[in-house]
């Protein structure tokens, strides 16, 4: 590892993980919110750094597109911003704990910080790869009542299983509504829910089993100008929430986002307002 | 919340080993379709020490 002069939290021979790219600087990231950072798409998107030049060209002086989600990591070296970088313990497995940068953090995260799961609480998990099955193992953490995976894959749903889901579902199964609102009880439906599959037929149904107060987020993306149908009034008095969320809400480099605000509310059986 | 998931996942919490498949640089066609199958949920590409620079 080498590291550039304006880094300083950072020494050479440290052992380090790669997540998203933020600028620091606006707004959002002031707040401590930087998977909402104002130049987030163009720094992790955008193929070039903030001020225009590329990481990467070739010898005949064409620019290579680069820093896909601030890293272009499928390579032998990744030449990244210091924001991408977290420090951590010389024991740790770099090989396993690799993707945590986006999608386990972002499945975790949207459980934890998103959401703010409560202990014995109905969570439904629609979409279980990889950022689903970490809501799942989240969830668990969260010590959730029930905790139902939905999936059109079997031996993903068997996972689910493994991992802390209480209860499956096929998401082609007609009566899934029914099967999700009977199972959660006298909320008439979930009390969080997690889309990680960014279909709108999944979504809508999401919403639709939501229970009192129940809360949603879609972390799956569907493509840009998709829209999915509301039913306006139960979404009004049974005062349901649906939420969008980027990486979970997480700060990569922090311990845990509700941790870190001195063990608050959000961890105790009170729904944090 | 990196550094948290680690310490669940060595608390046993977080078991996210069971979701991960490494696959020699060399075999990255190989991680692309079983992904596309789905026979792996999240395939991890290691570059061998031998062959950094």
């Amino acid at each position: 590892m080498e590291r550039g002069s304006g880094v300083t939290d950072i020494q050479v021979g440290d052992k380090v993980l790669l997540s998203y790219n933020f600028c620091g600087e606006c707004t959002q990231c002031r707040g401590n919110y930087p998977a909402y950072c104002e130049t987030l798409m163009q720094l992790n998107f955008g193929g070039k750094r903030a001020d225009g030049s590329s990481i990467m060209s070739l010898p005949n002086e064409h620019d290579l597109f680069s820093n896909f989600f601030g890293q272009s990591s499928f390579a032998k070296i990744a030449i990244v911003s210091k924001s991408s970088v977290v420090r951590v313990p010389l024991a740790t497995d770099l090989q396993l704990f690799a993707p945590l940068g986006c999608g386990m953090q972002t499945g975790a995260g949207a459980v934890f910080n998103t959401l703010k799961v409560r202990p014995g609480s109905s969570v439904v998990v629609f979409g279980t790869g990889c950022v689903g099955l970490a809501g799942v193992m989240a969830a668990k953490i969260r010590e959730a009542r029930i905790i139902v995976a939905v999936d059109l894959q079997p031996e993903r749903l068997e996972l689910a299983r493994e991992l802390g889901a209480t209860h499956t579902f096929r998401g082609d199964d007609p009566d899934i509504r029914k099967h999700i609102t009977d199972l959660c009880g006298s909320s008439r439906g979930a009390d969080f829910a997690l889309d990680c599959s960014g279909a709108i037929p999944v979504i809508e149904n999401m919403i639709a089993t939501l229970g009192i107060r129940g809360k949603a987020a879609s972390i799956g993306a569907p493509a840009p100008g998709r829209k999915v149908e509301v039913d306006v009034f139960s979404h009004l008095t049974m005062g349901r929430q649906y939420l969008g969320c980027h990486q979970g809400d997480s700060v990569a480099t922090e311990v845990c986002r509700v941790l870190a605000v001195a063990m608050s509310c959000a961890w105790t059986n009170e729904p944090s307002r | 919340m990196i550094p948290y998931l680690i310490e669940k996942h060595n608390e046993g919490k977080f078991p996210m080993e069971k979701l991960i498949k490494v696959y020699d640089s060399d075999d990255f066609l190989q991680a692309f379709s079983d992904m596309q199958e789905g026979k792996v949920l999240k395939p991890v590409l290691r570059w061998r020490p031998e062959i950094q620079s």
